[in-house]
């Protein structure tokens, strides 16, 4: 099996178990009734480790599968997560210096502009996500749970891009 | 370590990239809007296979699922208990007898053995998961689907009454929208003199808003009782009157003539569980 394979074949498994962590258990992991996004979260860890690319390529998937449990229109999430994993890939591109706090913080922004950009072409569709009243709060808790999250999915995604799981950097 | 900054080639393919996706996305969310039956049955065929693959995720991680409702809902799992206790003394002897699931099944039958239904055919079916979103998007999902003759329009009630209509079925499962929702519009009888007229759901699971029809002198009173169903033409069987709820508050508006009403619902939207959907469906 050639190395792109392997990376497509990692990905792959990554994405349907983060895809059952979310829907068999994250779905009702919910502080103040907010549960995390790590589909989102994905998309910015590939933006992270495998630029722009890649962000982009593993958000749209991200996105898809994300669609597909929700009821909303299909292919919101994957247009947002695929921009924001694109958007994530070019930021980092321009950090000279990376650290575990950066790559939290990237997590953090990251998630919200996804968060905020899915209410807003959910929104355009019909939805009333931009005028929920908990838009905010959502936008706040996600962020948080991300940024932290992070720390866990950094590691996994690094092996799914056949960094070696046991790499210090990040 | 990717390298920090990456070839001009490389920079090109991203874009490049990232040009096909957002192309391929906007067609999908194009297609999908305009019902494409091509997508629409891609997609339900892939809730369909997923949907024991979500089972079986949510079977294993029940226990942590349950730790941690336990967590967090701590005063409400306290009083729940308290309750259960003191209904347990009563319910020894009738729990001694349903040991097995098809007693359970039984129950669960005379539990939905709804009086406004009639002789109309219906279909049990239950609640397998409410909002997936963060956003409130007023629907839950439940484990029945069009190979048990369910259809798009087939309302939804349990015994206190209207919980929604289905919106979305595949053969295995079907996606109901509650009437909580905003956007959710049904005609409705109201009081003995069954004035007739339109209300729809505000967000929450509490109030539902009747603001068209009630002209100023159509006579309504608190506690009066509203119904979906009655009506030609309506989204709801006119041969039925299914409760949505009882009259709380009326507000004159002068300015459109008509009297408003804040009705309280009788169902109770935060313990869904087993539902039944009447299998009649609109004329439109």
């Amino acid at each position: 099996m050639n190395a792109e394979s392997t990376l497509v074949l990692r990905w792959s498994l990554l994405l349907v178990m983060a895809y059952l962590l979310q829907v068999g258990f994250l779905q009702d992991f919910r502080p103040l009734g907010v549960h995390p996004e790590i589909m989102l979260l994905l998309a910015i860890c590939a933006g992270i480790l495998g630029g722009s690319s890649r962000g982009a390529i593993v958000g749209f998937f991200a996105g898809l599968l994300n669609d597909l449990f929700l009821n909303g229109s299909l292919g919101i999430s994957a247009l947002c997560f695929a921009l924001i994993g694109f958007a994530v890939g070019v930021l980092e591109d321009s950090v000279i210096r990376s650290s575990r706090l950066i790559s939290m913080a990237i997590a953090a922004v990251g998630s919200a502009v996804g968060v905020l950009m899915y209410a807003c072409l959910s929104q355009l569709l019909g939805a009333h996500s931009l005028s929920d009243p908990r838009l905010w709060l959502i936008i706040t808790i996600v962020s948080v749970m991300n940024g932290v999250l992070c720390l866990a999915a950094l590691p996994l995604c690094r092996w799914a891009e056949g960094l070696g799981l046991n790499s210090r950097a990040y | 370590m990717r390298p920090l900054s990456q070839p001009g080639k490389n920079r090109q393919r991203s874009r490049y990239v990232l040009l096909v996706i957002t192309l391929l996305t906007i067609t999908i969310i194009t297609l999908d809007a305009r019902g494409v039956p091509m997508i629409s049955s891609a997609r339900d065929s892939s809730r369909d296979a997923l949907a024991p693959v979500r089972g079986a995720a949510r079977w294993v991680t029940t226990p942590f699922r349950n730790a941690w409702n336990g967590i967090t809902g701590y005063d409400e799992l306290r009083e729940e208990n308290e309750k259960l206790r003191s209904e347990l003394g009563q319910d020894t002897a009738n729990a001694m007898r349903e040991k097995n699931a098809q007693e359970e099944l039984a129950k669960l039958k005379e539990q939905l053995n709804i009086s406004f239904l009639g002789s109309t055919q219906s279909q049990i079916a239950r609640v397998t998961s409410g909002a997936s979103s963060n956003f409130s998007d007023y629907t839950v999902e439940i484990d029945k689907g069009s190979e048990l003759g369910l259809a798009v329009g087939n309302p939804v009630v349990t015994k206190g009454g209207l919980v929604g209509r289905i919106v979305r079925v595949t053969k295995k499962r079907a996606v109901v929208q509650l009437i909580t929702d905003p956007d959710f519009s049904v005609g409705v009888t109201v009081g003995a003199d069954q004035n007739q007229g339109v209300g729809h759901g505000t967000g929450n699971t509490r109030t539902f808003i009747v603001d068209r029809g009630i002209d100023l002198t159509d006579e309504v009173q608190t506690k009066d009782s509203v119904f979906a169903g009655g009506i030609e033409n309506s989204i709801m069987p006119p041969d039925l009157f299914i409760p949505i709820g009882t009259v709380d508050k009326i507000t004159p508006d002068e300015a459109a003539r008509v009297q408003v009403l804040q009705v309280n619902y009788t169902v109770e939207f935060g313990r869904l569980d087993v539902v039944q959907v009447i299998k009649w469906v609109p004329a439109s």
